[in-house]
């Protein structure tokens, strides 16, 4: 009687666990990716986002973009998303991602995280969005410096947005008070009269081409499509 | 002889008037405690006879009656063995000797027909029917008793095998439809040229 009894009670069992488990990884069936969960931070009262804003940071790439539900619907914190990489090359990247949930255009909160992930692997990035402080439209800032980012990358403040990525400082950021924060220069000191990416050998906006002076950049020039190092030679815009 | 023998239709008549006799109807300053000993000589003489079924509806009256005295639980304990019903009877075998003391008489016959249902349970033999208490004249007296009754569909251990089963299911389904799954939004794709959704 006890082995009538085994088979349906494991039957019962295997099809309630059969219920509890599905596939909900959203990198699922993707080559490189990088899974995202986003949730309110403990301060942040955010229970709904309708669109959910994207800086990232992949190797020497940066774009801006936002993804929502179809229709215009609210999205419910946690929420899980992914972002799928089609890099070339064997070497493994880093991709630095700062968020901004935003209902009714405005933006709730922001959050930021980064991570080291190889081509045809997958890896995770979980961001807390908490409200935004109060940093100068337009002004750039190191990641939590008034505004979500890593501590390593220079943002431009986005007043309707998520802050934009300048440039990953490679010799660190350093927070000025009062004055826009830049990437530290490093590799060497610059040449008077030669033309350099902020961050290579003297401080600066990433994609600001400078001209050294005494050390320092001088007669900053914007570069709409960004700033190339180059080496031996003067850094030019691209 | 023949006055023996009308002794003996006599006494057979008398036995058939009691037991087939319908419950007098109560006579003023008649006790609950008086009822109940009416049923219970009512059962007694049915058992005695081999009237199982009636023996068993008169010691149910006596033992709602009195429910605290210990003879019906005896009675009924005997009665559901003799039926066949070891389940019953174990029942009202413990509630007998949970209201004797336990140098009662009685209580050695109780206990071994306690005895002799556990066996027949755990043994479970198809056509067994336990407990056959009485004495063995009684048990030549009476009756064959009838078939043992089907057992109540709250005592199929199918049905409580089922019932924990569907209860697994719903709280496995449950938990899977209300646990806290992050909500979705689509992938975005980047490339060298750029993200989008």
């Amino acid at each position: 009687m006890i082995g009538g009894r085994a088979p349906a009670l494991a039957a019962a069992l295997g099809l309630a666990a059969g219920a509890a488990c599905s596939d909900d990884d959203p990198c699922a069936g993707a080559s490189t990716c990088v899974r995202l969960d986003v949730a309110a931070a403990s301060v942040a009262p955010i229970a709904r986002i309708d669109q959910l804003e994207l800086d990232v940071v992949y190797g020497e790439h940066h774009a801006t973009t936002t993804t929502q539900a179809a229709g215009g619907r609210t999205t419910e914190l946690p929420l899980a998303t992914a972002i799928v990489l089609e890099l070339s090359g064997s070497d493994p990247v880093a991709v630095g991602v700062v968020a901004a949930g935003k209902l009714g255009a405005s933006v709730l909160g922001t959050g930021a995280g980064s991570t080291m992930i190889a081509p045809d692997h997958h890896a995770a990035i979980a961001i807390e969005l908490s409200p935004t402080a109060d940093c100068a439209a337009g002004a750039f800032y190191c990641g939590g410096d008034q505004l979500a980012g890593d501590p390593a990358t220079l943002y431009q403040c986005n007043a309707g947005g998520v802050p934009i990525a300048r440039g990953v400082c490679s010799y660190g950021c350093a927070v000025r008070p009062a004055h826009d924060d830049v990437c530290r220069g490093g590799g060497g000191t610059c040449v008077d009269g030669s033309r350099y990416c902020g961050g290579d050998k003297l401080d600066g906006d990433p994609q600001t081409l400078y001209v050294c002076m005494a050390g320092a950049g001088v007669t900053p020039q914007r570069c709409a499509a960004g700033c190339v190092i180059v080496a031996g030679n003067d850094d030019v815009c691209r | 002889m023949t006055s023996h023998v009308a002794r003996i239709v006599l006494a057979a008549l008398l036995t058939t008037a009691v037991v087939r006799a319908e419950p007098a109807p109560a006579a003023p300053g008649d006790t609950v405690e008086n009822r109940a000993l009416v049923h219970l000589d009512r059962g007694v003489a049915a058992y005695r006879v081999g009237d199982l079924r009636r023996a068993h509806a008169e010691l149910v009256e006596a033992n709602q009656l009195a429910p605290d005295r210990p003879n019906p639980y005896r009675w009924l304990a005997l009665t559901e063995a003799a039926l066949g019903d070891c389940d019953g009877a174990l029942v009202n075998i413990e509630g007998f000797l949970s209201r004797v003391a336990a140098d009662d008489p009685r209580v050695g016959e109780l206990r071994a027909l306690r005895e002799r249902c556990l066996r027949s349970a755990s043994a479970a033999r198809p056509g067994e029917t336990g407990a056959t208490v009485p004495a063995a004249s009684q048990v030549a007296a009476a009756p064959a008793a009838p078939p043992p009754a089907e057992p109540p569909v709250y005592r199929r251990w199918w049905l409580w095998t089922a019932v924990g089963a569907l209860a697994i299911l719903a709280a496995g389904t449950t938990y899977a439809l209300t646990r806290d799954a992050p909500s979705r939004l689509p992938p975005v794709t980047c490339a060298p040229a750029g993200c989008h959704p």
